[in-house]
């Protein structure tokens, strides 16, 4: 692969500035910087994820300029007559004041490399209304083109026609297997602990890998490492506290952030629910050192979990925990390297008490991963990464334990282990002042490990053989070559056109037999019959600053294959022996095909941007449908989302955002009959009919309180559904009461006007 | 109980001055047309009974009637073969024909217009009522403490056994599904609790007329109405919808069920 790159040979002496790039206030580095030699136009650099670049110049006299959207351009005279050490810092500044206009941002979708992504400055969407008011990065990256909303005000998401678990969601490296809270209302994202949020729908980079449709990378904030300090919030169903500061002054720095939600409080306190548990928590927790000149390490955590309860009938509570280590080296200054260790965890529990008979079932997928990396900037023409990547999985499907007195015997079905190793090049070639390349290549193994018992499958689901592995046995390895390209082309000064290939391989997957996403669904390993889910998407984009960039204009259109898709049987047993699920279970083929379109006004008083998805997303599962295609429930023709901030002045802030959406497609009844004394309904065909089309309007208003030194505090106010539109959750059928032999329809709609306020501070 | 997690979320938005349901339009199809069957047989005299009919468009409001001069058999696996006869119209039995524990039975039913169809059914073994009573449960959405039906049994170690409750109160049935298997409970003393959803009017209260049944049911009959009770009774949240596990074959709806049954009568204290 190697000889692939095509280096430069070099004729003359070349040297090299490097260094780290921050923010001057709070010593936070700045991921995505732009250095740009005005001149010398062709030389140029970005800051990486750590804040690191690496720019090589020929000998002569340079003028440097660093720049990143919403801090002020810092330019410096250098003399490249030797290899040097240059660390930056930027210093804040409003983008509404005057005609700052940032250009060449390395996430600028005109002059980037990379396709299919959108990024979330996270200070930038603390304006948008929310439902609750909880701000929450999720639900904000929900109205951004190709990215649709599980459901009303639920934080999952679906991504180009993929599903909700084909969304690799990284927290400092650490998968998240459940980004949600109660019931999907709230991610486990607490806005002030993260910095950063950037989703590719397309075009991944070689580093990702090991979901379908999209990376969702979410990057914790290190921690004030200058002074300390305290920031809060008090809102209508939780508290937030964040505190942060150095440990040793400008060189090593903490951060610890807590949320939760009372709302159980006020459930308590009314009588008819005093039995009720209902409450979530996340805590997040950073420590940042900088050992010596060319070493960082960094060391965070998030716990979260979720509690509900009615008395000791009924208990389900369920979280997720991640840790990484991670340490940054660079050697010389060409050359970055990241070693991360890094734990995951998910587990739920639920309880129960049914006729005397107490017992609980535990469930748990945990992660060991470890990933190095290199980052190597040879010349000015080259960017790359070469790595390697390596999780063990252990997963325990169900354990059933129960008291003494109880009737329900311990069961424990058998664990599964596997292995996912990934080893990955990718290359970032400046091919000219026009075109580059990004092309890289990622390539995976995925074990099946035992010990225990694996089975092979009739058609029926019935279990002609049983095949014995013992402990840390192969069951089976499944390769695959993920090839990853996106080109680019600079049209002219003002726009480009890019185009990429990707696939992508998914070797966990989540089973859902529900038509709203659960806790409790199933994360299940490939098996010698469950095979890695492939992706391959082609997508085409076109990007323009308008107005002398003011405006941002793209479009990009795409169609995306998926094989090895995985449904429930008709009437499928889902709480049946686990041990031999895929009986359960059939496979299929899927395909998503759409246009996306945005434009985005980034300064000025007012700001925000205007998105319309036309799209079509199909599944073919043998079994399902009469074998035939048919819509997946997140095939939604029409996806439009307007959102609008306007700062008034110093101290008023205002925001509104409409959704509008093609209802889910759903399974209606098409006849009845009468089983047992009851009705029962007909069904014949899958997804073919529609939910009512959803939409919203959303209002918020952000009030600066009075300011003293080092003291900031400010109210939000907000209006969930402002003019109350009911839109449906879901769609029962029953009897009617008022024609006889007639049905009824009955949507349960759930929010409709919700007020909400909160307070928050600083110092 | 399985619908907790939803009883929930309809809490939570109630507490926010939320959640409301209205009844919407949708447009109404005529569907192919399929034939219902619902086939019982017991360990008792006079307790097979055939009832089959068609389906209708979901508003429908005639229809559904039953379907005259079908040719009804039951053979068990020593080969005897009864034919059914219309009782009253679409319903089919025949007084003398008792089942026997632990024998397999084949229906086979024929239309006036050639459409044939088969389903089979093993009588399983009986296993008897321990104990009936009534206990208070607090476990549904308001907590309010309320009467409920438990039975107790001893499950058999040495086989899977599926059971199905029935439960009359002064003489109506209750509609809620009470299914249960051995799965988890093999071997075991079991109670299983009779929890239906709770209405204004639904309790029983002292001096109710209580009867309830214990019907010692096969695995396809378990399926059947597994799935029927997730998937076909027109919730949407429980599971995608789809029509229930049947043993019929050539697309009949319905079911066929060679079951025990015993009953316990009581008077609520």
């Amino acid at each position: 692969m190697f000889c692939l790159f095509p280096f430069v040979s070099l004729a003359q002496r070349l040297h090299t500035v490097s260094g780290t790039i921050k923010d001057e206030s709070n010593g936070e580095v700045l991921i995505g910087a732009t250095i740009r030699v005005v001149n010398a136009p062709a030389y140029g650099a970005v800051s990486n994820e750590y804040g690191f670049y690496s720019l090589t110049l020929p000998p002569g006299t340079f003028t440097i300029e660093y720049t990143i959207l919403g801090f002020a351009t810092k330019t410096f005279e250098l003399q490249a007559d030797g290899n040097k050490k240059l660390d930056v810092l930027l210093r804040e500044q409003s983008t509404d004041l005057g005609e700052v206009v940032v250009k060449a941002n390395a996430y600028d979708k005109v002059t980037g490399t990379q396709m299919g992504f959108e990024r979330l400055d996270i200070k930038e969407v603390a304006n948008i209304p929310v439902l609750f008011g909880e701000r929450d990065p999720l639900k904000v990256m929900q109205l951004l083109p190709g990215v649709k909303a599980a459901g009303d005000g639920n934080s999952g998401f679906y991504v180009r026609g993929g599903g909700a678990d084909q969304n690799l969601i990284l927290l400092d490296e650490a998968p998240v297997y459940n980004a949600s809270h109660l019931l999907g209302f709230f991610s486990t994202f607490n806005a002030d602990a993260i910095k950063d949020l950037t989703i590719y729908k397309g075009g991944m980079p070689a580093q990702y890998g090991g979901r379908l449709s999209s990376v969702v990378d979410i990057k914790m904030n290190e921690g004030n490492n200058k002074r300390y300090e305290v920031s809060g919030g008090v809102g209508l169903i939780s508290a937030r506290v964040k505190v942060e500061g150095p440990i040793r002054k400008e060189k090593s720095s903490f951060l610890l952030s807590a949320r939760r939600t009372y709302a159980d409080v006020f459930l308590r306190s009314n009588q008819k629910y005093k039995d009720y548990k209902l409450y979530f928590f996340d805590l997040n927790a950073k420590l940042n050192f900088q050992l010596g000149v060319n070493d960082r390490l960094y060391i965070s955590g998030y716990t979260g979990k979720d509690e509900m309860g009615l008395g000791t009938t009924f208990g389900l509570d369920w979280g997720n925990a991640t840790g990484t280590l991670r340490w940054n080296h660079v050697y010389g200054n060409k050359l970055f390297s990241n070693t991360s260790v890094i734990v995951s965890n998910y587990d739920y529990n639920i309880a129960i008490e049914n006729g005397g008979n107490q017992f609980s079932i535990f469930s748990q997928i945990r992660d060991h991963n470890l990933k190095h990396e290199f980052q190597w900037y040879p010349d000015n023409k080259h960017a790359v990464r070469a790595g390697f990547n390596s999780i063990f999985h252990a997963i325990r499907p169900g354990e059933v334990t129960s008291t003494e007195s109880s009737s329900v015997n311990d069961r424990k079905f058998q664990r599964r282990y596997s292995i996912e190793n990934a080893a990955y090049l990718s290359d970032i070639w400046k091919m000219g002042d026009r075109v580059s390349l990004n092309y890289g290549v990622r390539l995976t193994a995925a074990t099946v490990l035992g010990g225990g018992d694996f089975y092979t499958f009739g058609n029926d689901g019935a279990v002609p053989d049983t095949l014995h592995f013992e402990k840390g046995e192969v069951v089976k390895t499944y390769w695959n070559v993920e090839p990853r390209l996106t080109t680019s082309v600079k049209v002219n000064e003002s726009s480009s056109v890019k185009a990429s290939y990707v696939r992508n391989s998914q070797n966990l997957h989540l089973i859902s037999n529900s038509t709203s996403s659960n806790p409790t669904d199933k994360w299940i390993s490939n098996t010698n019959n469950i095979k890695p889910e492939l992706s391959d998407q082609v997508s085409l984009g076109y990007y323009a600053n308008l107005f002398g960039d003011r405006y941002e204009f793209s479009t990009e259109v795409y169609y995306k294959s998926m094989t090895n898709q995985i449904d429930y049987r008709d009437g499928a047993d889902v709480f049946s022996n686990f041990d031999v699920v895929e009986s359960q279970l059939l496979y299929g083929k899927g395909r998503a095909y759409g246009l996306e379109w945005q434009i985005k006004k980034n300064s000025g008083k007012l700001t925000g941007w205007l998105s319309y998805t036309l799209s079509k997303t199909e599944r073919q599962i043998e079994g399902i449908n009469g074998n035939q295609w048919y819509n997946a429930r997140q095939d939604r023709t029409h996806d439009v989302a307007i959102v609008g901030t306007y700062r008034a002045n110093d101290k008023w802030t205002f925001s509104a955002n409409w959704v509008y959406y093609t209802g889910d497609a759903i399974t209606f009844p098409v006849g009845k009959y009468r089983i047992d004394g009851r009705t029962v309904y007909l069904y014949s065909g899958r997804n073919g009919y529609r939910m009512p089309n959803y939409h919203r309007l959303d209002l918020g208003a952000t009030v600066q309180l009075r300011k003293r030194k080092h003291w900031q505090q400010e109210l939000s106010f907000s209006i969930y559904n402002a003019y109350g539109r009911e839109n449906a959750y879901t769609i029962d059928f029953r009897d009617s009461e008022t024609r006889p032999g007639g049905t009824d329809a009955v949507q349960t709609a759930l929010f409709k006007y919700i007020p909400s306020i909160s307070y928050n501070f600083k110092f | 109980m399985r619908k907790l997690p939803f009883a929930f979320l309809l809490i939570f938005s109630a507490m926010c001055g939320i959640g409301c349901e209205k009844v919407i339009h949708v447009h109404p199809v005529n569907p192919e047309e399929k034939v219902v069957i619902e086939a019982v047989l017991t360990n008792r005299a006079g307790g097979n009974v055939v009832m089959i009919s068609e389906a209708t468009g979901t508003d429908a409001t005639s229809g559904g009637d039953g379907i005259s001069g079908a040719f009804v058999t039951i053979r068990d696996s020593d080969g005897k073969i009864d034919t059914l006869g219309e009782m009253s119209k679409g319903i089919y039995g025949k007084e003398s024909l008792v089942g026997t524990i632990g024998k397999t039975y084949w229906i086979f039913v024929v239309l006036t217009d050639g459409y044939a169809t088969t389903a089979q059914s093993t009588m399983p073994s009986p296993v008897p009522i321990d104990t009936v009573f009534l206990k208070e449960d607090r476990a549904n959405i308001h907590s309010a403490p309320r009467q409920l039906v438990n039975i107790s049994y001893q499950d058999p170690a040495d086989q899977a056994n599926y059971y199905r409750f029935v439960q009359y109160v002064n003489g109506v049935r209750e509609n809620e599904v009470f299914i249960r298997s051995d799965q988890l409970t093999n071997g075991n003393h079991n109670t299983a609790v009779l929890r239906y959803p709770k209405s204004d009017n639904n309790d029983i209260v002292s001096g109710d007329q209580i009867r309830v049944e214990m019907q010692c049911i096969d695995k396809s009959a378990y399926d059947y109405l597994r799935s029927m009770d997730r998937g076909a009774l027109g919730d949407a949240i429980l599971a995608t919808p789809a029509n229930p596990s049947t043993n019929f074959s050539q697309g009949a709806l319905g079911y066929f069920t060679a079951h025990t049954v015993e009953e316990r009568t009581f008077k609520a204290p």
